[in-house]
């Protein structure tokens, strides 16, 4: 539990990170590299560093959550204890194809359109 | 005109002292007039109107509900049929919405006149509005200053009298905060109070769409109109709603509030200290009784909403991949290539920031390190407030920490702008409802909010206490001085 000398409460960063909480394993360019590939985000050199260096501050400020025993805990999804309502399985939509398709940017034959991805037989 | 409160039209409408399209007509020119709070992306006046037209139709025939030929702004979160809705972010910057979201219907249907969309951080990422891909809004009360964030254009509306009520949405304060740098009334009810269908998704269990008004009379109002069961939301929940309205009136003798000794550490601005101080007393002057509670555990509010909130956002934000709506790049050499452009193209700054995070701490190794042990100290939050509640009714504080910065003054950086969050997020993880009211203001003439905090789906004990607290206090009446 936190203890009562606590300082994470306040609202200077100074005393929200104090650099002694802080221990953790840094987050590498490499590592950058594969979050961003994950996320479908480009990264290049530039953007890699300023990443890892930004992520690195934010996780320090999430890995206060450590300081907090949470052995015995249940996690909690969700603000609602219940579970996911049904609804019967009627159909209440109607077709609203030409509406949605308009929306996209490329489309042709009634369907999206996107780069090719199967190369064609020689 | 502009200065009259909603009930305050909705009387004049009534008894035919301006009619609606007059009404829409003055709200429209004091909106060009103030172009530069760069508070609205989209100004909807043939949509405006037109509703116009109809509401005065109904009110002839005396067909009117409380809230017909009100007009008011919608944050550019909600979907509005035909209507651009951008979220705040470039990769939606054409996306026009073939679908009303339940709010929007709800309050088009009580006759409500929609001026226009409002500017937003993108994807209701931000505590100060400086991530709009539209550019920064500026706070009426001073326009070098954040209006707050991510509602931010609806609360300088609001505040600039340049529409009588805003909806804003809430995620972890993202309508109590900017109502409180801008001196307005903004509620975030119970998850699950209001539906979520077609509110552009940022992170599902904590999102909430909410109000923001001059008063708690006018929050109640707007409130009712938006609250109850949607078959399309999965979270919708059937409760009954209660009659806010009446609700107000109810004497507070007797009703206990909680003070968590937490937000009353060291590091609130003084003044702000010193104004919530005065609230209380005001509070216990009509009968409230205080008592001191503990929140252990909100200490680790900030760092959990971190990991929870990015998490959620990563994967709703997967959906935009320039393939069946909004932004595509042009320059791409195959789909993977084209997904990754749109997207770094597409997304600002803080919301791939956010996207990172997310997409990390729910990477294979991290996954119980530090999604699973966030939601366990949600939990321990959430129990927080429960055994808080066993002894009060209410919980008071501040909203925020300090009043309204200065724009590009955290911009720099993402862990000071997070700290905003402190008093707010929270309650958000426990789902429970919040009020931000006036509650004076700081050395400089900016407003000072104070935060009431209720029971789960308890929104009627906090309309009841901000109503009555703006009985005996004029701190809501108060309109920036260039602006009257």
């Amino acid at each position: 539990m936190l203890s009562q000398k606590s300082v994470v409460f306040s609202v200077s960063q100074r005393q929200m990170m104090p650099d002694s909480v802080c221990i953790r394993m840094t987050i590498t360019v490499e590592d950058i590299r594969h979050i961003a590939s994950l996320a479908r985000l480009g990264a290049n050199d530039e953007s890699v560093e300023q990443y890892a260096e930004q992520l690195n501050r934010i996780m320090c400020l999430i890995e206060q959550m450590n300081q907090i025993d949470t052995s015995c805990v249940e996690p909690m999804a969700h603000p609602q204890d219940m579970t996911l309502r049904f609804r019967d399985d009627e159909v209440v939509e109607s077709d609203q194809r030409k509406v949605h398709l308009a929306l996209a940017p490329e489309t042709g034959s009634g369907l999206y359109l996107v780069p090719q991805v199967i190369e064609q037989d020689a | 005109m502009h200065e009259r409160s909603l009930h305050e039209h909705a009387e004049a409408l009534r008894k035919g002292e301006y009619t609606c399209t007059e009404l829409t007509h003055h709200f429209l020119d004091r909106i060009r007039k103030h172009s530069d709070l760069n508070a609205l992306i989209t100004l909807t006046e043939e949509l405006a109107l037109e509703q116009a037209i109809r509401a005065d139709e109904r009110l002839a025939r005396n067909e009117a509900e409380p809230l017909t030929g009100i007009p008011l702004v919608h944050k550019d979160l909600f979907c509005t049929r035909g209507v651009l809705t951008t979220c705040g972010s470039r990769i939606l910057e054409n996306f026009v919405s073939p679908y009303d979201a339940t709010v929007v219907r709800q309050l088009n249907q009580a006759g409500m006149v929609t001026l226009g969309k409002t500017n937003m951080d993108e994807f209701a990422m931000g505590s100060s509005n400086e991530n709009s891909y539209f550019g920064p809004v500026a706070n009426p009360w001073d326009r070098k200053r954040v209006p707050g964030g991510s509602s931010g254009g609806s609360a300088a509306v609001v505040a600039a009298r340049l529409a009588p009520v805003a909806t804003g949405t809430d995620t972890g304060g993202s309508i109590r905060q900017p109502a409180a740098f801008c001196g307005l009334t903004g509620i975030k009810p119970s998850y699950g109070r209001i539906s979520r269908f077609g509110m552009i998704a940022f992170a599902s269990s904590l999102d909430q769409g909410g109000v923001l008004a001059n008063t708690a009379h006018d929050a109640a109002a707007v409130l009712a109109s938006m609250s109850g069961f949607d078959e399309r939301d999965s979270t919708s929940l059937s409760n009954t709603v209660p009659d806010y309205l009446a609700i107000l009136q109810k004497p507070l003798r007797g009703m206990k509030a909680g003070l968590p000794k937490e937000f009353f550490s060291a590091g609130v601005d003084p003044d702000i200290q010193k104004a919530i101080e005065e609230a209380v007393k005001v509070l216990e002057h009509l009968g409230v009784r205080v008592v001191e509670i503990n929140l252990p555990n909100c200490n680790a509010s900030i760092p959990c909403y971190y990991v929870l909130a990015p998490a959620e956002a990563s994967s709703n934000l997967a959906r935009f991949d320039g393939v069946r709506y909004g932004y595509r790049t042009t320059n791409y050499t195959d789909l993977s290539d084209m997904y990754e452009t749109t997207r770094t193209e597409g997304f600002g700054a803080e919301v791939k920031r956010r996207i990172m995070i997310g997409t990390y701490v729910l990477s294979s190794g991290y996954f119980d390190a530090y999604y699973v042990k966030a939601q366990k100290l949600r939990r321990l939050i959430a129990q927080d407030y429960l055994q808080a509640f066993e002894q009060c009714d209410i919980i008071v504080g501040p909203t925020t920490p300090t009043t309204a910065f200065h724009i590009g003054e955290k911009s720099d950086d993402p862990v000071k702008m997070y700290l905003n969050d402190i008093f707010t997020s929270s309650v958000n993880l426990a789902g429970l409802p919040g009020l931000s009211v006036p509650a004076g203001f700081d050395r400089n003439g900016l407003p000072i909010g104070l935060q009431i905090i209720g029971k789960y789906l308890d929104e009627s004990s906090l309309l009841n206490v901000g109503h009555q607290f703006q009985q005996h206090t004029d701190w809501h009446a108060h309109i920036p001085r260039d602006l009257t």
